[in-house]
């Protein structure tokens, strides 16, 4: 994939950080705030960007770091403000919604194994370069992200009760 | 379409545990984005796979996403294209400027290289104040077409 100071933020990189911003924080206006930061991280990052080696995981990482910074100070100072509900498709937004929220309490690996794979389309080659770690493993972290995602899930929506 | 419920259950335990292709979790997919009724144990799934497929039709805009274009909604928009272009321009030289070169990061308004790295990233905060800008721009001119309209 070529890196130059060019095309390191084109509109596909930057909906992949936003959409990854969602998965984690669980929220898209918080998503919306943080990319300022994750701007921020980048241009502070002082040594050449010709040496990383693969983009996404690079990003993947900036974003990761910005949103838990974002987590941390969300305990004492953002309120509660819910967000707006697309009058177009109110169910898909409750299912996007639910499903937002319940990969944010995933644990870090297979949440971004479940979000690459299910939300961007990665192959699980693709994944196995991001996690550093090979194919039978990304069966295995997206076998249990994909089962955990699912009940907590069922616990929100109430199945079996 | 009918669908062999044998079958898609079997493929959703496929797909929980990680063993689908491309072609079968595509198959799962669409069976639930076009089921409007499944049963309850298939619940979840078809909320996780509609929520899923709807997160990843999601975009960035510096603006907010889900904009409608309306009569007022226009002028904003060339404004904002003004202001964003600017900011999308200034940032694209400081991004190229840093992957380049490691001691420019940016130029002054003077024009003068800043080989210091945290004034550059000062620069950066600029994009907030811009953001406030747009706002207040939004404001006026929705306080102008009311008055106009009023008239």
């Amino acid at each position: 994939m070529e890196l130059n100071g060019r095309n390191i933020f084109g509109q596909k990189r930057l909906d992949f950080m936003f959409r990854l911003a969602c998965s984690i924080l669980g929220r898209s206006d918080e998503a919306q705030d943080m990319m300022q930061d994750v701007a921020e991280r980048i241009l502070r990052r002082q040594e050449s960007l010709e040496d990383v080696r693969n983009i996404d995981s690079f990003l993947a990482r900036a974003v990761r770091n910005a949103c838990i910074d974002r987590i941390r100070r969300r305990k004492e100072t953002t309120p509660k403000i819910p967000d707006v509900p697309d009058e177009k498709n109110p169910d898909r937004w409750n299912d996007r919604q639910m499903v937002h929220r319940a990969l944010s309490k995933l644990p870090e690996r297979q949440r971004l194994a479940v979000h690459l794979k299910d939300i961007e389309g990665y192959s699980n080659k693709e994944l196995a370069d991001i996690l550093e770690t090979d194919e039978t493993n990304v069966r295995t972290i997206l076998s249990r992200g994909r089962k955990a995602l699912r009940e907590i899930i069922e616990k929100e929506i109430g199945y079996g009760i | 379409m009918e669908y062999d419920m044998n079958k898609i259950r079997a493929l959703c335990d496929r797909y929980f545990d990680g063993e689908t292709s491309a072609g079968e979790e595509l198959r799962l997919k669409e069976y639930f984005l076009l089921a409007e009724d499944v049963p309850a144990d298939l619940r979840a799934v078809k909320v996780m796979l509609c929520g899923m497929d709807e997160a990843a039709s999601m975009t960035y805009s510096p603006s907010g996403t889900g904009q409608h274009t309306t009569r007022g909604s226009v002028r904003k928009m060339s404004i904002r294209r003004i202001i964003w272009g600017t900011i999308a321009a200034a940032a694209s030289v400081a991004i190229c400027i840093t992957v380049f070169n490691r001691e420019i990061y940016g130029y002054d308004a003077d024009g003068k290289a800043i080989t210091d790295p945290q004034k550059a990233l000062e620069g950066t905060k600029y994009l907030a104040y811009l953001s406030q800008l747009e706002t207040t721009i939004d404001i006026a001119q929705m306080i102008t077409m009311e008055m106009e309209d009023n008239n």
